[in-house]
């Protein structure tokens, strides 16, 4: 249906605040991507500019070729989703839904159809004349979503829609949501700060650090490959071991294992799943602090001699006591130097 | 809506039992049965059971007869009227741009138009009179003004209609503005870009999606305005003209300058009665607001 | 009771000194005059009973206290005639003010040239700038507009009443009583002998032969209500 072209784009509140700081990013026709990020990262803004709610300070937007950067809301072909609070509480539902049908001056009964039809995309058939106030959390949002897809934008933008809901509905509802915008073939923009909720729906993922792009990847690559310490620090649980390479071994207090890298500090990144323990006879090169119980699983902490924690996954709890000596033995892992990857071990995971 | 905070009241009540939200209201509902219920009563029944000349209380409508055909009292009950009518249209086409620009504006210079909108809360009528013979009044600051543009000299609004009409818009603007943005305070920024979102112009989302939502403030302030105005004292003393002469005036003068308490009460009832009609407007407006929720 | 005008507007030598001569003035002069409501103030209150006087022979002596009953729709009505006459030379067509405040505003604005104002209140208001120096008092000298007096009694029956004859001498004291014109802009409602010559020099053109008074009783409520249903409506102002 549509591209967007998003071409150095930046965003600046005030000369202290660089809310979105030249971006760039392409979404292909039907694609869904999620912008995922920290708080204050300037997921909102850039939405914002998409939509028109925000003026770039720099930059061009383009949707299938066209410029929109100087077309106020009611001009461009997208459509946004908010937070909450977005309905129209002196209108039922029918009306939400038609509004902006009847100011294209639709005929009566081509609003009729469409607003049944969307109602039924999103699962509230007969909901039509229900107050807003008389829809649960849920609904009120499935009928924001109906509101921007009855009038079949070019590129549906949504900004943490499902983030006042609670953990199970909003699962149900990225879901529909997925289907919905994959049956339609939608161009798809969705904020996010739920990694699970990006990695579950999305077919590419933008992580975002301080308005600028950290890295944009496919989700299973972003797990597997993440492309900054940032990035591995924020999408699942990674152990970051800070410390010194000399002559291809990476040390960290008592930790050391071969890193065939230059001399020189690094960050040291192995997922708790790729860290496997042992008992140690001796010292060991860490203690374990506490044991976590997931039952088909179990989360050991690690202290190393100067202080530091971190974290392995062991496949059954009982095993280990807090106190107990271990020795540790990264199966898979990579390095990072100058905020950029420097080595990758060749089953990294 | 935020200004009928009863509603939460009585719905709390119902739930915990009722006894606890009975006595809560039981103090003012009290208050307003000493102070308002019952001078009313008492104000009809003097009006009502008039003294004759033997001496005795009978039952006579005569000073009601007496204000209704005499045509001096209809004059200053018609300007009256004329009066509020015309400030409350020219409060709401004043005060809600400004209300609206308050709501959506953000800055600096906004702040100053939020202290400019409320100063008028802190100068007293008599202070604000005054300044307007002053200002606007013959040879005052405004004649002064054109006269060094050489334009020609106003036809001075002091002791005309229209001078209360421009003192009492301007004491009532705080208020007026601060209920509005009240009630553009429960409008969400989200609604009114969900708005521009489906192509809504400005004209489209002030008609459909704000002043809908602000209707029962805009009810509000209008009943707030009138309730003021009609029984307006000093702005129509000072700046009016003699005749026809407000009731606020009128009652004031027929009670204190003429010794004639049963007129000037009968003059009080029969404002009563007006101000009770907008007071009903609103209550209706606010239980049928309720009711929609 | 007396005349402010605008000497810059008015000579003192052309001030009117007469009811007919102001009457004469007025007309001549249509928005250059403005009176009080007798209800809000004293300084109109009082014009309009000059003007009562005027139509009934101009003699004070004709009202009483008690006598309103049998005389009051003789002496009013020919009066709100005369009042009603000078309604279009008022400034704005026919404006009155609420108060002898606001005359006395409208008068330092320049707005008007002429208003009625208690001495007291003129001069006080010459004295701290409210009006300019140039500013004029004149009194009528064929019947002086009414005006008021402020009296002390003294119980022949007191306790102290030797001081209170004593207060009453201390009163009556050249120093006082200069201070009364001086200070407190009224005039020596005993005699004129209290006060030195310069200061009767000065005020001459003010002093009123006598200082008529108008009872009150049910005079006062009938003059009232009979001006605002007489005279105040019944103008056409849209001119
Ligand atoms: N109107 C504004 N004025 C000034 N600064 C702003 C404004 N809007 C956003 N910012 C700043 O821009 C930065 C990015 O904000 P933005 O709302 O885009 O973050 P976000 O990634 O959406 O965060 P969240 O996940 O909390 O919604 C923040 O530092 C924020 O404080
Ligand atoms: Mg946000």
């Amino acid at each position: 249906m549509a591209v967007l072209d998003i071409k150095g784009v930046s965003k600046f509140f005030g000369s202290a605040v660089r809310a979105v700081d030249d971006f760039d990013l392409t979404v292909g026709n039907g694609e869904l991507v999620c912008l995922l990020g920290p708080s204050g990262s300037g997921k909102s803004t850039l939405l914002r500019m998409i939509g028109g709610f925000e003026t770039p300070s720099a930059g061009s937007i383009t949707i299938d070729g066209d410029e929109v950067i100087h077309l106020p809301p009611e001009r461009r072909p997208t459509g946004m989703v908010f937070q909450s609070h977005a309905l129209w509480t002196h209108m039922n539902v029918f009306k939400n839904l038609a509004f902006g049908l009847k100011l294209r001056r639709l005929p009566a009964d081509e609003i009729r159809r469409k607003v049944e039809d969307v109602l039924k995309l999103v699962g509230l058939t007969g909901y039509g004349t229900r107050q807003t106030h008389q829809l649960s959390g849920g609904q009120q949002q499935r009928v924001a979503l109906a509101r921007s897809l009855v009038l079949e934008p070019k590129i549906l933008l949504l900004d943490e829609p499902f983030a006042s809901l609670d953990q199970h509905l909003r699962e149900r509802l990225r879901e529909e949501v997925r289907d919905i915008q994959q049956r339609m073939g939608i161009t798809t923009l969705f904020v996010t700060h739920g990694q699970d909720e990006a990695l579950s729906m999305a077919d590419r993922i933008v992580v975002m650090r301080d308005g600028r792009i950290e890295q944009v990847a496919a989700p299973d690559m972003l797990y597997r490959e993440p492309a900054t310490p940032f990035v591995a620090g924020f999408i699942g649980t990674m152990n970051l071991i800070e410390g010194e390479v000399k002559g291809g071994k990476f040390v960290r207090a008592s930790f050391s294992h071969p890193l065939p890298i230059a001399d020189g500090p690094a960050i040291f990144a192995v997922r708790p799943e790729a860290l496997a323990i042992a008992p140690a006879t001796g010292e060991g090169a860490a203690r374990i602090h506490r044991v976590t119980d997931y039952g088909t699983h179990g989360l050991v902490d690690l202290e190393l001699p100067d202080g530091t924690r971190h974290k392995a996954m062991v496949s059954e709890a009982r095993d280990w006591k807090a106190g107990q000596p271990v020795t540790l033995a990264p199966r898979a892992f990579a390095a990072y130097r100058d905020n950029a990857v420097a080595y990758r071990s060749s089953t990294a995971s | 809506m935020s200004l009928s905070p009863t509603s939460d009241i009585v719905g709390a009540s119902k739930k915990s039992g009722g006894l606890i939200g009975l006595l809560l209201v039981a103090v003012p509902v009290l208050l307003i049965g000493w102070m308002i219920i019952y001078p009313i009563i008492a104000a009809v029944i003097t009006t009502l059971w008039l003294r004759n000349d033997a001496g005795a209380y009978v039952f006579s409508t005569q000073t009601y007869r007496f204000f209704f055909t005499d045509g001096y009292s209809l004059a200053n009950l018609g300007l009256t009227l004329w009066t509020t009518v015309v400030c409350a249209i020219i409060l709401l086409v004043v005060c809600l741009p400004i209300a609206l620009y308050l709501r959506f504006a953000t800055g600096r210079l906004a702040v100053y138009v939020q202290g400019l909108a409320i100063f008028p809360l802190f100068v007293p009528s008599i202070i604000l009179s005054y300044a307007f013979i002053r200002v606007l009044g013959p040879n005052g600051m405004l004649d002064i003004l054109l006269n060094a543009a050489h334009l020609p000299k106003i036809r001075s609004p002091y002791l005309t209609p229209w001078g209360p009409v421009i003192g009492l818009v301007w004491d009532h603007i705080p208020l007026t503005v601060l209920i509005l943005m009240a009630g553009l305070g429960s409008v969400s920024d989200a609604s009114i870009e969900a708005a521009k979102d489906v192509g809504a112009g400005p004209v489209t989302r002030l008609w459909y999606i704000i002043l809908p939502r602000i209707s029962n403030s805009i009810l509000v302030a209008a009943s707030f305005a009138v309730l003021g105005i009609f029984s307006a004292f000093t702005l129509p003393y000072v700046l009016g003209p003699a005749a026809p002469e407000m009731m606020g005036p009128f009652m004031q003068r027929t009670f204190r300058d003429l010794y004639d308490p049963p007129n000037a009460i009968t003059q009080a009832v029969v404002s009563f009665g007006f101000c009770i009609v907008f007071g009903l407007f609103y209550v209706r407006s606010v239980v049928r607001n309720q009711r929609a929720r | 009771m007396l005349l402010a005008y605008d000497t810059t507007k008015l000579k003192p030598e052309d001030a009117p000194k007469t009811w007919d001569a102001l009457v004469a003035w007025i007309k001549a002069n249509p928005g250059q005059f403005i009176y009080n409501r007798p209800d809000k103030g004293g300084a109109g209150g009082n014009f309009v009973r000059r003007a009562i006087w005027e139509v009934n022979g101009r003699d004070p002596s004709k009202f009483t206290i008690d006598n309103y009953k049998e005389f009051g729709d003789k002496a009013l009505p020919p009066a709100w005639e005369l009042l009603k006459s000078l309604a279009p030379s008022m400034m704005d067509q026919g404006a009155y003010t609420s108060g002898n405040t606001q005359s006395i505003q409208l008068l330092s604005q320049g707005a008007v040239t002429m208003v009625p104002a208690w001495s007291d209140q003129a001069l006080q208001a010459i004295s701290t700038g409210v009006l300019p120096e140039t500013t004029g008092l004149v009194q009528l000298t064929d019947l002086a507009l009414a005006g008021g007096f402020t009296k002390i009694g003294v119980f022949t029956n007191g306790v102290n009443k030797d001081l209170a004859l004593k207060l009453c001498d201390f009163v009556l004291t050249e120093e006082i009583q200069s201070a009364v014109i001086t200070e407190l802009g009224g005039f020596p409602g005993v005699s004129w002998d209290y006060v030195s010559k310069e200061l009767h020099d000065k005020y001459k053109d003010v002093i009123p032969a006598s200082i008529p008074v108008f009872p009150s009783g049910d005079w006062e409520k009938n003059i009232n209500d009979g001006w605002y249903r007489n005279v105040a409506p019944n103008v056409d102002r849209s001119k």
